[in-house]
């Protein structure tokens, strides 16, 4: 607070406005003061600058003129003679102050610079009015000279620039602000206010003000910085959500599927780059805004899953065929907005052409490769039929190899051999390797079926054939073998009347029911088997020669065991493991045990040969089944008739003798060790049969090595 | 092991579904029942076995032909079914 002097008031010269007429002149040089006062019944109502321009060194001007310079007391601030710091803001911007008095009324006036002089005498009462009135202005200053750099600031602009005085000062302003701007300014002189300066640092906004002396030249400027912190959090949320809007297009291009998002109205507003080639007939760009349930009406694709979710309100899934005939799952979900209507529609979409092409391609692959799991298996299993066939004998290996060839053929086989030496498994063998694998394969016993029902059997019957008959009739084994291949075991128990028959399908491939007089057609492989010797049974008279010699095509005599003693052993191994396996056991013969099965003569053959070992293993203590356990089962010593030497050819007699004796001898050495038990088998003497066994061996030993050279 | 949809052949509405998430299934087994237009109800069956990755229909959604009822975690070993 402080006073005026009351003398330093410069007295109020008033003109009352009702004693002027309007042409009346008044001599303005006389008076000396600045300012005159036009009154009103006693109240200032304005003022005339003297000294103004257009009324200087004018001596004598109209009132009325003087009346149109006039400006309104109002604009005056009133102050008393005692005022406060805030006054000085009202003040500075009028030429004049009127002062009033204690009662109010205006007792004279300052002019400005009289008023400023007046309060910067004040200093000693502790008040820095400059540093008050830049400090109280919350605003920073820049003040720019004619070579552009900045010559001076306060610490406010300081603050907001985030800068220090030493940084700025001196230095050129377009470093700090806009430089198009302050050329422009300095340019055009024209003040350019509210530009937004948004930096890293600062968030600020400006004003760029001429400095212009007297005559219009711009003698430099001043920039005015506003600090709006809301701005800065405005940048940075601006900046955010820039940052987001590269990230999630970055996002929406890495992502595999077609995204769209499209408005309630169903209008695009957004889609991802990975548009699906071929879906859209026209550039997504062109779509904008646009609606895409227009395009499922052009029929462009179907359906719309934006239709559709805009029925349901929900998620939908489907997979839209385009005209061009891609096919693609669309997934659109609904965003909903407050009051849950649909606000957005996200459409994914996924181009399935490929995904259900190469899932097709995939199943019939399935399909091919089933098939062909499924001709591997019937390797495999011509694989295992070969495997069954154990043996080791070179005798064998000739007849299996004959065997691999019938099987290319469907000729008819006629299998002779003795009893039990796999005469079936060979028949097997031949169906399973040949053509007609997948075909069946029936065995018929002709041994075993009465005689008056074998005819039937075979060829079977018509509805009525017999009583007793199916009401239907029946086939035959001869049709039911059809494409396949019909075994024929125990052949020469077949009776003569069927012999003719037979005789017939073989000769002509087709069969007459019983009961039937129209004949048809079979296609069936005739594999036939006996035990007996047929050649002789024709030369009985007890089967027909034409069915001996249609039977006897491909003739295949299966060796009796003891003629191929080499699979022996590996027969007793195979039983003897599947009987192991079957009961979890593990059995094994000793290898002189094996040399006594190989000297047993075998009568029942491969047959025989199974079931000993069955025997054994059931009634075996130890796992070792050995030599002396295996003699308790086989009758050696008792000799079958089959266990006489049959001599197949004609030989000198000598000669056949002297084989006899020698087998006889070695057999019995090999049974008995010595030459006293092998003497009182053979019921001769110890010492005939030393020397013919020395006799033997040494004969062999030269044989063998005659055979080395 | 890859994902199969299953998409409604028909136009109507989802009368039954017969089965449930993650629930095993398999080849030609119906999994959905929709009655169509005149009221006929149809079964969906797929030739796909596998396990029941998602429902995206309930009973009485309309249903239009592509849209897809389910995902199906298809297994390729053949099922015991068949």
């Amino acid at each position: 607070m402080f006073t005026i002097d009351e003398n330093k008031l410069n007295p109020l010269v008033s003109i009352a406005v009702e004693d002027q007429e309007e042409d009346n002149f008044i001599d303005i040089s006389a008076i000396k003061e600045p300012f005159i006062f036009m009154s009103e019944k006693g109240k200032l109502i304005s003022y005339v600058h003297l000294k103004s321009n257009r009324l200087a060194h004018k001596g004598k001007v109209t009132f009325q003129t003087l009346l149109s310079q006039s400006i309104p007391i109002e604009q005056v601030y009133h102050v008393n003679k005692i005022i406060s710091l805030p006054v000085i803001f009202q003040v500075i911007g009028e030429p004049l102050t009127i002062i009033n008095d204690e009662t109010g009324s205006p007792s004279g006036y300052l002019k400005r610079e009289e008023l400023l002089a007046e309060l910067f005498k004040q200093e000693e009462h502790g008040v820095n009015l400059f540093k008050t009135l830049l400090t109280s202005i919350p605003m920073g200053m820049f003040v720019v000279d004619r070579e552009k750099k900045i010559i001076n600031c306060n610490d406010a602009g300081l603050k907001m620039i985030k800068s220090t005085a030493e940084k700025v000062m001196n230095k050129p302003a377009e470093s700090i602000f806009d430089r198009e701007l302050i050329e422009s300014v300095f340019a055009t002189g024209k003040t350019i206010l509210n530009q937004v300066q948004l930096t890293d640092e600062m968030g600020v906004l400006l004003d760029y003000c001429p400095i212009s002396a007297q005559d219009q030249k711009i003698e430099g400027m001043l920039i005015v910085v506003q600090d709006i912190p809301t701005i800065e959090d405005m940048a940075m949320e601006i900046e955010d959500i820039k940052n987001l809007n590269t990230d999630l297009n970055a996002i929406l291009s890495t992502i595999y599927d077609e995204l769209l998002v499209v408005n309630s109205k169903g209008e695009l507003i957004r889609y991802s780059e990975n548009v699906i080639s071929g879906f859209w007939d026209t550039d997504l760009k062109d779509m904008i805004g646009k609606s895409l349930l227009e395009l499922e009406k052009k029929g462009m694709f179907s359906p719309s899953v934006t239709r559709l979710v805009m029925e349901k309100k929900k998620k939908v899934s489907v997979v839209q065929e385009a005209r061009s005939g891609r096919k693609v799952l669309a997934v659109g979900n609904p965003v909903f907005n407050d009051k849950g209507e649909i606000d957005r529609i996200i459409i994914a979409s996924r181009d399935i052409t490929e995904t259900s092409r190469l899932k097709d391609e995939l199943k019939e692959m399935k399909k091919i490769s089933e098939k062909y799991k499924k001709e591997l298996d019937t390797f495999k299993n011509q694989d295992r039929t070969l495997k069954k066939l154990m043996y080791r004998s070179p005798k064998m290996e000739k007849i299996i190899l004959q065997v691999k060839k019938i099987a290319e053929f469907s000729s008819t086989v006629l299998i002779t051999g003795e009893s039990g030496v796999g005469k079936e498994v060979i028949a097997q063998a031949i169906h399973q390797l040949g053509r007609r694998s997948d075909k069946p394969f029936l065995k018929l016993n002709c041994g075993a079926i009465p005689e008056n029902l074998l005819e039937s059997e075979l060829f079977g019957y018509k509805k009525g054939a017999f009583t007793g008959a199916d009401k239907e009739g029946k086939d035959g084994y001869f049709k039911m073998a059809d494409q396949g291949v019909l075994f024929l075991d125990e052949i020469g128990e077949m009776p003569l009347h069927l012999q003719v028959k037979l005789l017939r399908v073989l000769q002509e491939q087709e069969v007459i029911p019983v009961g039937s007089t129209i004949a048809e057609k079979v296609d069936v492989q005739i594999i036939a088997a006996t035990n007996k010797k047929l050649e002789q049974m024709v030369e009985q008279g007890t089967f027909r020669e034409d069915l001996f010699y249609r039977l006897n095509v491909i003739p295949l005599h299966i060796p009796p065991l003891r003629e191929r003693i080499e699979d022996i052993s590996v027969l007793a191994f195979h039983f003897l493991q599947q009987l192991n396996e079957k009961y979890d056991k593990s059995f094994y013969l000793t290898p002189d045990a094996i040399n006594v099965l190989e000297f047993y003569s075998w009568p029942g053959n491969v047959r025989e040969l199974q079931n000993i070992i069955e025997r054994l293993v059931v009634s075996a203590d130890d796992q070792a089944i050995d030599a002396e356990f295996v003699s308790q089962f086989l009758s050696l010593g008792y000799d079958f008739k089959k266990a006489r030497p049959i001599i197949t050819r004609v030989v000198p007699l000598q000669e056949a003798l002297e084989d006899v004796e020698e087998q006889l001898i070695v057999l019995a050495m090999k049974q008995y060790k010595t030459t006293t038990k092998a003497a009182k088998a053979l019921g001769v003497s110890q010492s005939s049969v030393s020397r013919k066994y020395q006799k033997i061996v040494s004969s062999r030993k030269t044989e063998n090595e005659a055979s080395l050279y | 092991m890859f994902e199969e949809l299953i998409t409604s052949p028909y136009n109507g509405v989802v009368q039954q579904v017969l089965v449930q998430e993650s629930i095993r299934i398999y080849e030609w087994e119906p999994l959905f029942l929709i009655r169509d237009e005149h009221g006929e109800l149809l079964p969906v069956k797929v030739g796909v076995s596998g396990e029941i990755q998602s429902l995206e229909v309930q009973e009485g959604d309309k249903v239009i032909p592509g849209m897809v009822l389910a995902y199906v975690k298809e297994e390729l070993v053949v099922s015991a079914c068949d």
